[in-house]
C-alpha cells in the first residue's frame, strides 16, 4: 500500500508545470474562500471531482472519502448549532437553531470539503520533488522550499512506518481496522510506542541521510532543463489568472 | 590518502570506548574489507571516515584523522561529500526522495551538477545496473533489494573518490550483487572502496582485509586471514567457505584445495547415498494455494497463477531475485494482504472466509516494527493477553518460550535496549507465543553476525523438529544450504521451482532463473567427484579424514 498520495500517472494535469499546479492550488483555495453562494460551491465541487476523474486519481478520493465526509458532516453539525441570526426556528434548552443555519452550514461544509479536495488533488498529481522544484523555480527562497518539502518527507516516513507497524500488529491479533470506535482506540494504543520510537529514529537518520548526500539549505540547486513552460501551461495559467481576477471583481461588485 | 592516528571514540563522556586507538592508512584507490561482528565498531568507524561524526552525530573523539594531508575539520561539508560517499546499513532511511529518478539525481545536484547532467548520468548508471525497469517507479513500491540498489546507485551517481559501504548487500539478490561488484571492480568506478561487513563472504575482491573487534583492529593484512579459525572465532566471525571444513591454512588456488582434500580425506559413498536417498516426508497439507494471482495497484508488481501445497512439518526456503514477489506471496499466506484472485486454504478453510490471525506467524525483517512493550515479558505475553488468557497461564507459557529462545535472563529488560540479534529473537518469541502451526520468517538473518545468526537458526530448526512448519525468505545461499528440506523459487511473480533443494542446486538452468549461485562448499564438492554436497555438515560426513 502506498504511504503517500502522489499517483504516477501520465495525464494532462500530471504533465502540467509544477508552477501551474501550485498556482492551481492557490486558485482553488482562493475561490473556496471568496465564493459565498452554495451553488458556486457546488459547481466548484463538481469541477474538482471531474479533475480527479480526468487525472485518474479517484483512488485517492476513495481512500480519503470516509475522513472527508466525517469532517464535512461535523462542520455541518457545528454550524447548525452555532450559527446565529435574528429569527429562532427551534429551541431546546440552551440550544437553538436559527433561520438560515442550514444553508450556511452547507456552505461551510462544502467550503471545507473543497479546500481538502484541492489539497488532495494537488498531492495526487504532484510529487514532493516537483512541489519542491516548483517552489524553487517560482523564486521562493531555498531554505523555505526545503523546509516545506522536508515536512512532507517526514510525514511520508511516519505514514510508511505506521503501515508496517499496523501490519505487524494485525498478525498478532491486534487488528485496528475492525470493531467499534472504542475497540479501535484501544487497539491503536500499543501502536504508538513503536510508531513514535521508529519515527524519531528515522527522522534522525533522515538528517544524516540528507547530510551524507551533500544537502545543505545554503546549496544552489540548478534545475535548468527540468521544467519547460509549454503552451498548455501558459493557457492554464492565463485562465486561472483571469478567472481569479473576475472572481475577486465580482465579490467586490456585490 | 586517509590517515587515522590513535583514534578513539565514545558516544558519552563516561561510556566505554566504541573505537579504541585505531591507526589506519588507506592509499589512493585502495579497496579494503573491514569485517567484525555486531557492536565491533564498524558503523561508527564508517561514520568517522565519512565525517558524519562529528559533523552531524556527536561524541567524544580523540586522535587525528587527515584526508589528503589536511585535517578533516578543515574541509567544508560540501567539499568533503564530493570526496567520500557512504552507504548506510539502514539503506531505506538513507533514501530521501519518492521516485527512483529523483533519488539518483539528488546527490550530484547537491554537489553542484545541473539537473540535466545529473539525469543523463543517472540514466547511464541505471542501464549499466539493469534497473531501467524501476527508473520511473516510486520508491514506496520497490522491494527491499531494489531499494538497496537505488541507495547504492544514488551514491555512485556523484562519482565520489572513496565509497564507504556499510553492509551493502543484505537485501540484494546474488545476481545483482555480482552485477554491482563487477561494475565496481571491472566497470566504471575507479575510486577507493571500504566495505564493512559481518562476514568475509566478499574476501575474493579485496587484497587487504581488516578484522575489527571490541573497537580495536585485530588484524590488518592479506587474504590469509580467511582460514584463521582461531582469530576469526575470537572476533565472532565465521571461517570463510571451504576453510570451514579443511584444516590446511590458507590456500589460494582451487586446484591446490582439491589436491589437499584428496590427499587428506576419503569419500564415504554409503553416507552420501544415505544423504541423497532421504526422500521428502509427505504429511497432511497445511496450506493449499489455488490459482493465486495478485497485483499491487500502485506499482503493478504481481503474482501470477500460483498453485502449490505446503505440508505440515515442511521447512521451506524461499529464493528469488529482488522484486520477484517472495514477500507478497508470504504476506498473502499470512493473511496480511487480502486475496484478490484465486484462493489460499489454511487447514482446509479459505482465508477469504476464515482469518488466520494467530495461526500463521509472520516475523518481519526489521524486529523494531513489531516490538513495542516495555519489557521482554510483556512483549511476548501481548498476543496471549489479546486472547484473554489468564495471567497465571500466561506466566508459564511465556517463561517456557523465554527458555527456548535463551532470553530468560532478559525477561524484565527493555526490548529496545537489546542487541539486534536478541531483538530478532524477541520478535520471533512474540509470534511463537501464539503457538502458530506455520511460521514465516522474512529475511531473519539480515544484519545478524555469525553467533546471533547461528543461535537464531538453531532455534528455528528446533521448532521445525518439534513439528512446526517453517518458511524462510532469504538471499543467503549459506542459509538456504544449511536449513530446510524444500526450496521454493520465484521469478517475475511466478513459482518456477518447488521441491527438493538438492535437485535445485544441481541444476544450472534453475539457478540461473532464480539468479542464485552455489556456495563454495557445493562447488568444490562437485569438482572433487561430481557429487553435490550442500553444506558443511554433509561435507564433513562424506569426506572423512584419512
Amino acid at each position: 500500500m502506498s504511504a503517500f498520495f502522489f499517483i504516477n500517472n501520465d495525464s494532462f494535469p500530471h504533465r502540467l508545470d509544477p508552477r501551474v499546479k501550485i498556482t492551481g492550488l492557490i486558485f482553488f483555495c482562493m475561490l473556496t474562500i471568496i465564493k459565498e453562494s452554495i451553488w458556486e460551491m457546488g459547481l466548484l465541487l463538481a469541477v474538482l471531482l471531474s479533475l480527479f476523474l480526468f487525472s485518474r486519481s479517484v483512488v485517492n478520493l476513495k481512500k480519503m472519502a470516509g475522513l472527508f465526509m466525517l469532517i464535512a458532516g461535523m462542520t455541518f453539525m457545528m454550524w447548525i448549532i452555532f450559527y446565529r441570526s435574528e429569527e429562532k426556528l427551534w429551541v431546546w434548552g440552551t440550544l437553538a437553531v436559527y433561520s438560515g443555519s442550514g444553508t450556511y452550514a452547507a456552505l461551510m461544509s462544502l467550503r471545507f470539503l473543497n479546500m481538502l479536495l484541492s489539497g488532495l488533488l494537488f498531492l495526487s498529481i504532484t510529487s514532493i520533488e516537483d512541489f519542491f522544484g516548483g517552489m524553487i523555480v517560482s523564486g521562493l527562497p531555498y531554505p523555505f522550499a526545503f523546509a516545506v518539502s522536508l515536512s512532507f518527507r517526514l510525514v511520508m516516513v511516519f505514514m510508511s512506518n505506521a503501515f508496517t507497524i499496523v501490519e505487524a500488529q494485525k498478525i498478532r491479533g491486534n487488528d485496528i481496522t475492525k470493531g467499534n470506535i472504542i475497540k479501535r482506540i484501544r487497539a491503536y494504543t500499543p501502536l504508538m510506542a513503536p510508531l513514535i520510537l521508529t519515527g524519531i529514529k528515522k527522522a534522525e537518520t533522515l538528517t544524516l541521510a540528507l547530510e551524507s548526500k551533500g544537502f545543505s539549505p545554503q546549496n544552489k540547486i540548478d534545475l535548468s532543463g527540468k521544467y519547460s513552460f509549454r503552451t498548455s501551461d501558459k493557457w492554464c495559467l492565463y485562465f486561472m489568472l483571469l478567472a481569479g481576477i473576475a472572481a475577486i471583481f465580482l465579490k467586490f461588485l456585490r | 590518502m586517509i590517515t587515522i592516528d590513535n583514534l578513539s571514540f565514545r558516544y558519552q563522556a563516561n561510556s566505554t570506548k566504541v573505537l579504541d586507538d585505531i591507526c589506519l592508512n588507506i592509499g589512493e584507490g585502495e579497496r579494503i574489507l573491514i569485517a567484525g561482528k555486531n557492536g565491533a565498531g564498524k558503523t561508527t568507524l564508517s561514520k568517522i571516515i565519512s565525517s558524519l561524526i562529528p559533523r552531524v552525530e556527536h561524541g567524544f573523539i580523540e586522535g587525528n584523522y587527515c584526508y589528503r594531508g589536511k585535517r578533516v575539520s578543515e574541509y567544508t561539508p560540501k567539499e568533503f561529500v564530493r570526496e567520500i560517499a557512504v552507504l548506510f546499513q539502514d539503506f531505506e532511511a538513507q533514501i530521501v526522495s519518492t521516485m527512483v529518478r529523483e533519488e539518483l539525481v539528488f546527490y550530484p545536484m547537491n554537489t553542484g551538477l545541473p539537473y540535466f547532467r545529473a539525469l543523463e548520468k543517472a540514466r547511464k548508471l541505471s542501464t549499466v545496473f539493469q534497473v531501467d525497469n524501476i527508473f520511473e517507479r516510486e520508491i514506496d513500491g520497490l522491494s527491499g533489494g531494489e531499494k538497496q540498489k537505488t541507495a547504492l546507485l544514488s551514491l555512485l551517481s556523484a562519482s565520489p573518490k572513496v565509497l564507504i559501504l556499510d553492509e551493502p548487500f543484505t537485501d540484494i539478490d546474488p545476481a545483482s550483487q555480482e552485477l554491482v561488484l563487477d561494475f565496481l571492480w571491472r566497470g566504471g568506478y575507479s575510486g577507493g572502496i571500504i566495505l564493512f561487513d559481518q562476514s568475509l563472504d566478499y574476501h575474493a575482491f579485496f587484497e587487504r582485509i581488516i578484522i575489527i573487534g571490541e573497537g580495536k583492529i585485530l588484524y590488518d593484512g592479506d587474504r590469509r586471514i580467511i582460514a584463521d579459525k582461531v582469530l576469526l572465532s575470537q572476533a565472532g566471525l565465521e571461517t570463510s567457505g571451504i576453510f570451514k571444513v579443511i584444516d590446511s591454512g590458507y590456500i589460494a588456488e582451487t586446484e591446490a584445495i582439491i589436491s589437499h582434500i584428496r590427499e587428506n580425506n576419503i569419500f564415504d559413498e554409503d553416507t552420501y547415498e544415505k544423504i541423497v536417498s532421504n526422500s521428502l516426508v509427505s504429511g497432511e497439507n497445511i496450506v493449499d494455494v489455488i490459482s493465486l494471482s495478485f497485483k499491487y495497484r500502485e506499482c503493478g508488481m504481481s503474482l501470477k497463477n500460483i498453485d502449490l501445497k505446503i505440508q505440515k512439518g515442511d521447512f521451506i526456503t524461499v529464493l528469488g531475485a529482488n522484486g520477484s514477489g517472495k514477500t507478497t506471496f508470504m504476506k498473502l499466506i499470512a493473511g496480511i494482504l487480502n486475496i484478490e484472485e484465486g484462493d489460499i486454504l489454511y487447514q482446509g478453510g479459505s482465508l477469504k472466509k476464515y482469518p488466520v490471525t494467530g495461526k500463521v506467524g509472520y516475523v518481519y525483517q526489521n524486529p523494531d516494527n513489531q516490538i513495542f512493550a516495555e519489557t521482554v515479558f510483556d512483549e511476548i505475553a501481548f498476543i496471549l493477553r489479546m486472547r484473554g488468557m489468564a495471567e497465571s497461564e500466561i506466566q508459564g507459557r511465556v517463561d517456557a518460550i523465554l527458555m527456548l529462545m535463551g532470553l530468560f535472563d532478559q525477561k524484565q529488560d527493555d526490548p529496545f535496549s537489546l542487541p539486534k540479534g536478541d531483538r530478532q529473537k524477541v520478535a520471533c518469541a512474540s509470534i511463537l507465543a501464539g503457538e502458530p502451526d506455520l511460521i514465516i520468517l522474512d529475511e531473519p538473518t539480515t544484519g545478524l553476525d555469525f553467533p546471533s545468526l547461528r543461535a537464531l537458526m538453531e532455534i528455528v530448526d528446533k521448532l521445525n523438529k518439534n513439528g512446526k512448519t517453517i518458511i524462510i525468505i532469504t538471499h543467503s545461499m549459506e542459509t538456504a544450504a544449511n536449513y530446510g528440506n524444500k526450496l521454493l523459487a520465484l521469478s517475475h511473480g511466478e513459482v518456477f521451482y518447488y521441491g527438493d533443494k538438492r535437485k535445485f542446486f544441481d541444476d544450472h538452468y534453475l539457478m540461473g532463473m532464480g539468479k542464485v549461485h552455489r556456495t563454495e562448499i557445493m562447488e568444490i564438492s562437485l569438482l572433487l567427484n561430481g557429487k553435490l554436497l550442500l553444506n558443511e555438515k554433509e561435507f564433513s560426513m562424506c569426506w572423512k579424514k584419512r
